[in-house]
């Protein structure tokens, strides 16, 4: 199986230098569509997806990288580096079990 | 805390008891997924950090570089030179489920060549870029398995966490006074039901000549020793003064 990007164009062309099949999207409608093929497509195996992009439907974003099977979501940071606003992994985890990792 | 606003009866206590005992199975089972959980998460957890923060790290100077490269060459010429980059990492998610939350695993194979367009009319920009990115692309298989798995487990826990708490802190409690107060009620009013019971075989059974039996006597206490002016039960129902005449 494949592994798709969907991001912003320094994103994409990025991973299109390794091979990767990318989809640059700047709107929430593009986002959905391209998520719904990559959903559709049983090609994806795994489907990167950067902050900034993914912030046009966080909850549809959300959903997929909680239940999706196949294929994986994956969020990865923007150019521009990850948003200092959301809370991390460690904080998640902290906040969910209180042990500090 | 607050109880049910049910009738005090007996089958309201039946059927209350049978929730009270179904919220405690549910109870000790959750708890042994949250403790499944916990385990699992703490497990993942400090693994999944370090790689997130070095995949992170290295991801931002691909992007560094992508730009270097993108300012010496230009973006179109770097399409063409992404479009002569024709194999790529393959990778196989095979999904499992860790109490029903679907985890995932990731088998990866192959990877993009290491230098798939001609040196002619490309920089040394290019190739930090394609390297830095054909780093970050490696990593990408076991950031996606842990990720995913943490994230999802995270979740997963705090769902069962507040499921957890509502039983142990609202419901539970909540039955129990139930139960204790219908209890209670219901005792209340069988101590009322036997005391008629009494009341009624007393007057049913009490003879019908001769004086009144009393259902009650009143202690006296003689409390001066007979000198002062004391009243006595004569046993004939009338309440007589020893030094009254």
């Amino acid at each position: 199986m494949d592994v798709l990007i969907i991001g912003s164009q320094d994103a994409v062309l990025g991973f299109a230098l390794t091979g990767i099949h990318g989809r640059t999207v700047n709107t929430a409608q593009e986002l959905r569509k391209a998520l719904d093929e990559a959903v559709a497509d049983h090609n994806v195996g795994i489907v990167l997806i950067t902050e900034d992009v993914a912030d046009l439907d966080r909850p549809r974003v959300e959903k997929l990288m909680m239940r999706s099977a196949i294929p994986l979501v994956v969020e990865l940071p923007g150019p521009n580096g990850p948003n200092p606003d959301r809370p991390t992994l460690s904080e998640i985890v902290r906040r969910t079990i209180g042990v500090k990792i | 805390m607050t109880r049910l606003r049910v009738a005090p009866t007996r089958s309201n206590l039946f059927k209350i008891r049978d929730n009270l005992r179904l919220a405690r199975e549910g109870y000790s089972i959750l708890d042994k997924k949250r403790e499944t959980l916990t385990t699992e998460l703490l497990h993942m957890a400090h693994e999944a950090r370090q790689l997130q923060e070095r995949v992170w790290a290295m991801l931002a100077d691909a992007y560094h570089a992508m730009e270097m490269a993108r300012l010496s060459m230009g973006r179109e010429h770097l399409e063409w030179v992404a479009l002569s980059v024709t194999s790529t990492i393959e990778v196989r998610v095979i999904p499992h489920s860790v109490m029903g939350v679907p985890i995932p695993t990731v088998e990866s194979h192959g990877g993009p060549p290491k230098t798939p367009y001609g040196y002619a009319n490309t920089t040394v920009e290019l190739d930090e870029a394609a390297l830095r990115f054909r780093k970050v692309l490696a990593e990408i298989p076991a950031l996606a398995e842990t990720m995913t798995t943490v994230w999802r487990l995270a979740r997963e826990l705090q769902k069962t966490q507040r499921r957890v708490n509502a039983l142990q802190y609202i419901f539970i409690p909540q039955y129990e006074e139930t139960v204790a107060y219908i209890e209670s009620a219901l005792e209340e009013r069988e101590r009322e039901e036997t005391f008629r019971l009494k009341r009624i075989k007393s007057k049913v059974s009490a003879p019908t000549v001769g004086p009144p039996e009393r259902e009650y006597t009143q202690p006296t206490r003689d409390v001066s020793g007979g000198l002062s002016i004391v009243y006595r039960d004569t046993g004939d129902g009338r309440l007589t003064s020893a030094d009254f005449d």
